[in-house]
């Protein structure tokens, strides 16, 4: 059985909950991060999908270049968040998300 | 070479802006008489050159601020296509108006520095003076009805201001109250004119071809206004004839009246003589307020030329307010209440020129008047200074102990007594000789019995106008020094060099400014501000003669008041009984203080109800609000994480709902 465009929806779909489960369950910054980028890549796979299978867009590549456009983004939002992490853990010397709660009204 | 107006009006709006960037108010004082000073010598240059060319049509420049083009005309053209327009304009009027009030705000504003010093609104009365210089500058110097409405309301506005400037004691607060709300009765009577003027004018005018230069004919343009006037005399008009014109010329008379504290509106003169800052009082009585009366009839002359009978009204207004004025003014002994008669007394006279075709004497004896009126001002504020008191009796010895005060005051007093050959025996005779001659520049003139009224009335004004100020000049500065308890002679002194100064400049502008208004020379004021007729020989000879006459008789009963030889009758219940009988102004209190000043707590109690059922309870509304909309802030990553996800699936629902149809009213476009 060849894989369809179903199948590679519903990858995507599992990637994303997977990656919205870990953002909101995981207590340490570093696994939010990761689950952040579980979830891009989830949105990468869609795109590529639908570019493969011809759904939308007046350009055959045009639904690759968004993939190739969302993983440049993902790189460079790792690097702006690590380095956050980093500073968050010289001065708090912690990384538990439940505990930077300045926001609290 | 006439556009420098424009810089003539405007340099005084920006010494009032610039004066606010220095700290100092030494220096914003500074700014102000600089910028002051640059718009009198452009002013004067401006003045030069009209002189020079005094054949030149007025020059007109005009900027549109609001346009209104309704593409079709309405109504017939009633209200189409009209253009709010201010500007400057330069003839023979305003280039002597402009000259003038920039020369007497210039001065003030150097006597104030030395005479306000220490004070706590130094700052406040420089700049507000800035002001109101500029607002009577763009009112000589307006083209239309229009802007010179918007800045007669300025002007009164700034001298609120100013006659308050000691807002502190209760007295100087409600002088300034006063004469705003006298004033107001006049500036409700101009806008009710230019209402009128505009519901019975702007369809004519708009039907006319426009002036070179301009897109549309502005209705309130007084150059196109001057052959609209005649015009709907001769009933060319549609809709308006003798019935309008009188109208709109009583209209104008009675803002004219409450801004030159004519009988029966003068009451509001006396208080702000007797509680405002000297400068303040010079700057008001001399060029702006009570001139800006005077002015706006000169202004619109050609209306009370062409309306019937309404210069009778405007001559015996004149008349009345002249001679009561003059009474009161010799029965005065504070200096400051003298000189406030004595300047209702003059207004009086200007009116009165004005009301027999003299046009051009009016503004003469205004210029002259600024002048004499100026110094005695001026001198009364050193003197009421130095002597610490405003009662005359009080005074005495001036000529020893302030030598160039009570100099300038000679000079002023004997030029307000119309003596021979100084400014004020030119300006006075100007009067007499139009008075004597009866001739409108359009071949009207008053009735004889009418005449006869206001030559007794000016030749009695000229009389009296000659004793009280030697008079009083008599009595501060050759009168004994006073014996009474706690004086200390030593005080009296000069208040220093910046106070006498102007009072010594204007003291040479009355004795030997006449020179402008010596009839029969071509370019003489009387001609050049309105281009009438030239009065004839005969009637000048006459003006002078009887001028002189008086002015001489006047002096040595002035002399002989103060030598005692003669006696004047007791006249103070006399006078209060003129004073009660003239004033309508005591019915005008009563009904403000029911109407405005009894009604005003009231006003502040629905306030305070308003504040504490309503407003308080949007605000306890509001805070409840805020508090409870503060608790959903948890500041939680996975709470905000959540709620993106949910507001994200919630809007992805939306939209596959929408997508296929199952959403009433929304995109079911299969």
């Amino acid at each position: 059985m060849d894989a369809g465009l179903g199948h590679f929806v519903v990858l995507s779909a599992l990637l994303f909950a997977t990656g919205a489960f870990g953002m909101v369950a995981r207590r340490s910054l570093l696994g939010v991060l990761m689950s952040a980028q579980v979830m891009l890549t989830a949105s990468a796979v869609a795109l590529a999908a639908f570019a493969r299978f011809g759904y939308g867009g007046t350009h055959p590549l045009s639904g690759a270049v968004f993939a190739l456009f969302v993983v440049v983004g993902g790189a460079a939002e790792v690097i702006v968040a690590t380095a956050l992490l980093l500073l968050v853990h010289r001065r708090r010397d912690t990384v538990d998300v439940d505990a930077l709660d300045e926001l609290r009204g | 070479m006439y556009n420098l107006a424009w810089a003539v009006v405007l340099l005084p709006l920006g010494g009032f802006l610039f004066a606010f960037l220095p700290e100092s108010p030494r220096r914003a004082a500074q700014v102000c008489i600089t910028f002051t000073g640059a718009a009198f010598a452009l002013a004067m240059v401006v003045l030069l050159y009209r002189v020079a060319h005094v054949r030149d049509n007025p020059y007109q420049s005009m900027v549109t601020f609001w346009t209104f083009d309704p593409g079709t005309k309405l109504l017939g053209g009633f209200i189409s296509d009209f253009h709010a327009q201010v500007g400057v304009v330069v003839d023979g009027l305003s280039a002597t108006m402009m000259a003038v009030v920039s020369l007497v705000s210039l001065l003030v504003q150097v006597y104030a520095t030395g005479f306000m010093r220490r004070d706590d609104g130094y700052t406040r009365h420089f700049t507000t003076i800035a002001v109101a210089t500029f607002a009577m500058l763009a009112l000589v110097a307006s083209p239309n009805l229009l802007e010179l409405w918007i800045f007669w309301e300025v002007l009164g506005a700034c001298f609120y201001l100013l006659a308050g400037h000691w807002w502190q004691r209760d007295e100087a607060a409600r002088a300034a109250r006063r004469m705003f709300l006298f004033t107001r009765i006049g500036d409700t009577a101009l806008l009710l004119a230019i209402v009128f003027l505009f519901a019975k004018f702007a369809a004519n005018v708009a039907q006319q071809p426009a002036a070179p230069g301009q897109a549309v004919n502005d209705p309130f343009n007084f150059f196109v206004l001057e052959k609209e006037w005649p015009a709907a005399m001769a009933g060319h008009v549609q809709g308006s004839g003798p019935r309008t014109l009188i109208i709109l010329a009583l209209l104008l008379l009675l803002a004219a009246v409450a801004k030159s504290a004519l009988v029966p509106l003068h009451g509001w003169m006396r208080g702000v003589f007797e509680e405002a800052p000297a400068p303040v009082t010079a700057l008001l009585a001399t060029v702006t307020v009570p001139a800006a009366g005077v002015f706006l009839i000169a202004r619109t002359y050609p209306l009370f030329l062409a309306a019937p009978h309404v210069l009778t009204v405007v001559a015996l207004f004149g008349a009345l307010t002249a001679v009561v004025g003059a009474v009161l003014a010799l029965a005065q002994h504070d200096i400051r209440s003298l000189l406030a008669w004595s300047t209702t007394s003059q207004f009086g006279l200007m009116f009165v020129a004005l009301g027999a075709g003299a046009s051009g004497a009016a503004i003469f004896q205004l210029v002259a008047h600024a002048w004499f009126k100026g110094v005695l001002i001026l001198a009364a504020g050193s003197l009421v200074t130095a002597y610490r008191t405003t009662d005359l009796r009080e005074m005495g010895g001036a000529w020893q102990a302030m030598r160039t005060t009570s100099r300038a005051a000679l000079f002023g007093a004997a030029s307000a007594a119309g003596v021979v050959l100084l400014a004020g025996f030119w300006s006075l005779s100007s009067i007499t000789a139009g008075v004597l001659r009866n001739e409108f520049p359009n071949h009207g003139h008053v009735s004889g019995a009418v005449q006869g009224i206001l030559v007794v009335c000016v030749a009695l004004t000229v009389l009296l106008g000659a004793i009280y100020p030697l008079r009083m000049f008599f009595r501060a500065a050759l009168g004994e020094l006073p014996k009474r308890r706690g004086f200390q002679p030593q005080r009296v002194r000069e208040l220093g060099s910046r106070v006498t100064g102007p009072t010594a400049i204007l003291a040479v502008l009355a004795a030997a400014g006449g020179f402008m208004g010596i009839p029969g020379v071509r370019a003489s004021i009387l001609n050049f501000v309105y281009s009438g007729r030239p009065p004839g020989t005969a009637s000048a000879a006459a003006g002078l003669a009887v001028t002189l006459v008086l002015g001489v008789l006047g002096a040595n009963l002035a002399w002989a008041l103060h030598r005692g030889s003669i006696r004047l009758p007791d006249m103070g219940r006399a006078a209060a009984a003129v004073a009660a009988a003239t004033r309508v102004d005591a019915a005008y209190d009563w009904v403000v203080e029911r109407a405005v000043v009894r009604p005003a707590p009231l006003i502040g109690r629905v306030d305070t109800v308003i504040e504490r059922d309503v407003l308080d309870e949007v605000g306890r509304g509001a805070a409840l609000a805020a508090e409870t909309a503060r608790r959903w802030q948890l500041g939680r990553v996975d709470a905000v994480t959540v709620s993106a996800f949910a507001g994200a699936a919630l809007v992805a629902g939306l939209i596959v709902l929408g997508a296929t149809g199952h959403l009433p009213g929304v995109g079911a476009t299969r």
